[in-house]
């Protein structure tokens, strides 16, 4: 009768929705621009988040989630059209897509590829969907148990994980990008006791420092000056052939689907890591897996396939710790987060009792987002590749005219714009010097939570420490904390390679032995 | 970067790090641990120094890790070259990003608190998408040496005559000059000045675009408004 009654919501949800001719084409409108912002090298699902966030203030709640999933789910997607026509990613999130996409499109396949990787990219999202809706109230149920104890340990885990799986160098610079993140949030007036911290006796400070321009600052400035400074350009990029849905290609990869569907919805689940991990992840699994690993990179479908359906199935997986504990799976859901709050929605476990049917209106409008992504990326996909060719030099100024504008939209303060500008030529230095953005964003938010579940935990224990060990999850969240700072001492990393080394010589030696029986 | 870059980009913002950590600890001694605030007595665990002093520890802590890594790897004879100046050059590149940096700071600090939005955005998109888009090392140089003389002038006139119809003029003229002078630039190529024709009317596009759909459409007041918004909420409110 439950699930009865949760198909019933679902679809009285989708009705409801669909039968707004308004809803309509906002949600094709922002689809199609997700697309574009997934396209142009330098704009990011995060950024374009970030700034529709600022044109949604207005609309009702259901419509503006409409437009930012839509968004959403079209950016991801939209990175894959300068992968496969000319090398170059749209977004980190589709740089596994150019090492089979871009090869099929010099051999004349391109329209065949921008169409699998539409298609796929489509049942990825829907894949991600569904494991939404399953897991999305399970975990909320659990996660109502959760008191300071265990809210405080997650948004520690997150940064430290999230730290660790984004470093390109190394891991600890991962942790000190999210620990400035935690020292910006605890700027402005204490949420316990109201006292002012490192506020400079400037007004503009007591508040603390709003999420939106730290977002805006930390991911459009440095693109900005990125894309520009290295006089990035996508030339003239053209599709040659038809654009063709590929569903009997995709049923002959049925299982890199599935499998993809998987590591993406693992992978967006895990919290701060996102859509580019979730590619090469499940490009690594697939190629490993084949019986033909030597034809990946040279134009082989089941790599283009494998790369969308993980990288969109990714948004699934990382609205699921959002929606359920309040903390973003990736940077889009970290500005999703910024986005929900600012229509006074606050994800977490709360929200299965103070909004029932919110994970049935998100899959809703996710299904929706998928399917206006499926139907633009078939049917416009021309009409889109020609704006491709606007150069940077056009769309990177009014870009940062944009961003200016959303920063200061949204608490129509001029001080929001100053410090924007500011921590985004500090985040530029920092990704200069290898040091991830991502981090320092989760830190930003989940900054007041930790502090915040810190200093309650404690208040409870009456500064007892011990309290945090007698708890099974706390006592699980700190061994996985210290098993990932532990995994990164080199010591242990060298130690793990030689063990690593050792079993597969001791597996070869065994095959090999075994082979020289039979023979 | 190479790794031995890299390493020296470590050992300096390891120190800077630490000064970072320092200046939170010093900050955060300040804040009530022991004593009464607002009438409150309060408890080492609840007190608002609590989290900064972890969150600062934890930094100075890592920033240690973070030079004795880079020692390590680059050897402590090479530890001086982080701090080394040598002969100042100034890449195209370097050039690109500092005009990126100071037209964003013009923008953002000197013209949208005082001068009219609207000619702010024209006068910061004129330059800004004409100089990249004709191409070259030479308009970004040109613009860039305007860009800074502009910027003293407006700031001038702004602590001398403040917000006005004055400084809105001045903006725009500062603003139209650096864009003349990068039509002087383009010569007689014929595609750069096609490039730069268009580049006016993307400029008063944009402006008028994002004016009229913050202010009208989601009823945001603009930064600032001077003569031309003005005008637009007179056109406007006069045609409803």
């Amino acid at each position: 009768m439950y699930v009865v009654d949760q198909f019933g919501t679902f679809f009285a949800t989708l009705g409801g929705l669909i039968t707004d001719p308004s809803n309509l084409i906002i949600l094709m409108l922002a689809s199609l621009l997700g697309i574009l912002f997934g396209a142009l090298p330098g704009l990011t699902a995060t950024l374009g988040v970030a700034l529709l966030t600022t044109l949604t203030y207005g609309m009702p709640f259901e419509t503006a989630l409409i437009a930012l999933l839509a968004l959403y789910v079209g950016a991801i997607y939209g990175g894959s059209y300068p992968s496969v026509l000319v090398n170059i990613p749209g977004t980190a999130a589709s740089a596994a897509t150019a090492m089979d996409g871009y090869p099929m499109a010099q051999r004349g396949e391109g329209g065949k590829a921008l169409g699998l990787s539409t298609t796929a990219s489509f049942i990825g999202t829907v894949i991600g969907m569904m494991v939404l809706v399953v897991a999305a109230p399970l975990i909320a149920r659990v996660a109502l148990q959760f008191t300071s104890y265990e809210f405080f340990l997650l948004a520690f885990f997150g940064i430290i994980i999230s730290g660790t799986l984004t470093s390109g160098d190394l891991a600890i610079k991962g942790w000190i990008s999210g620990l400035l993140g935690l020292a910006l949030s605890v700027i402005g007036r204490d949420q316990l006791q109201f006292y002012p911290r490192y506020t400079f006796d400037l007004p503009a400070l007591d508040s603390g420092i709003e999420v939106v321009p730290v977002l805006i600052g930390a991911f459009a400035v440095p693109q900005i000056i990125k894309v520009l400074s290295d006089n990035l350009s996508l030339g003239k990029p053209s599709i040659s052939g038809r654009i063709v849905p590929g569903f009997r290609t995709l049923l002959r990869n049925g299982k890199h689907i599935v499998r993809s569907a998987m590591i993406g919805v693992g992978i967006g689940a895990v919290p701060g890591i996102g859509e580019d991990i979730a590619g090469w992840v499940s490009y690594g699994a697939a190629k490993n897996s084949s019986k033909h690993p030597e034809t990946f990179g040279t134009g082989e479908e089941a790599g283009l396939v494998s790369s969308e359906t993980a990288n969109n199935a990714c948004i699934g997986g990382a609205l699921i710790p959002l929606l359920t504990l309040g903390i973003p799976g990736s940077p889009p859901a970290a500005m999703l987060l910024g986005a929900l709050m600012i229509h006074s929605v606050t994800p977490g476990p709360m929200i299965s009792v103070t909004r029932p049917t919110f994970f049935l209106e998100v899959t809703a409008v996710l299904l929706l987002a998928s399917l206006a992504m499926w139907v633009n990326g078939i049917l416009l996909a021309r009409q889109v590749v020609k704006l491709l060719r606007t150069p940077a030099a056009i769309f990177m100024p009014v870009v940062m005219v944009l961003s200016v504008l959303g920063s200061y939209a949204l608490g129509l303060s001029i001080f929001n714009l100053y410090l924007m500008v500011l921590i985004g030529v500090a985040a530029y230095a920092l990704d200069r010097m290898n040091y991830p953005i991502a981090p320092l964003v989760i830190g930003v938010i989940l900054g007041p939570m930790a502090d915040e579940n810190l200093r309650r935990a404690l208040l409870i224990s009456r500064g007892d420490l011990s309290a945090f060990f007698e708890r099974p999850v706390s006592l699980i969240l700190i061994a996985v904390i210290l098993l990932t700072i532990v995994s990164q001492i080199p010591a242990v990393r060298r130690g793990r390679k030689a063990l690593v080394a050792r079993i597969l010589r001791r597996t070869d030696t065994r095959t090999a032995s075994s082979t020289n029986e039979e023979t | 970067m190479d790794l031995t870059a890299m390493r020296l980009a470590d050992l300096r913002m390891g120190l800077v790090l630490i000064a970072l950590a320092a200046a939170m600890l010093i900050g955060a001694s300040d804040f009530p641990i022991t004593d009464s605030y607002a009438g409150v007595r309060n408890v080492w665990y609840v007190s608002p120094a609590l989290f900064p002093l972890i969150i600062a520890t934890l930094i100075a802590v890592l920033a240690l890790v973070l030079i004795t890594n880079a020692l390590l790897t680059i050897g402590w004879s090479e530890a001086g070259a982080a701090f080394r100046t040598g002969p100042l050059v100034i890449t195209d590149r370097t050039l690109r990003f500092l005009y990126i940096v100071a037209i964003i700071a013009t923008y953002v600090y000197i013209s949208i608190p005082r001068v009219d939005f609207f000619i702010a955005t024209v006068a910061v998109l004129l330059p800004f998408v004409g100089s990249f888009w004709i191409g070259g090392v030479r308009p970004i140089a040109v613009s860039f040496a305007l860009l800074v003389l502009a910027s003293l002038i407006l700031i001038l006139a702004a602590a001398t005559a403040g917000p006005g119809p004055l400084l809105d003029g001045l903006a725009a003229l500062v603003g139209l000059v650096q864009f003349t002078a990068l039509w002087r630039v383009a010569g007689n190529d014929r595609q750069q000045r096609r490039r730069l024709a268009w580049t006016s009317g993307i400029a008063l596009a944009a402006a008028f675009i994002l004016c009229v759909a913050f202010k009208y459409g989601l009823l945001v007041p603009l930064p600032h408004q001077g003569v031309v918004i003005d005008l637009m909420d007179s056109i406007y409110y006069g045609l409803r």
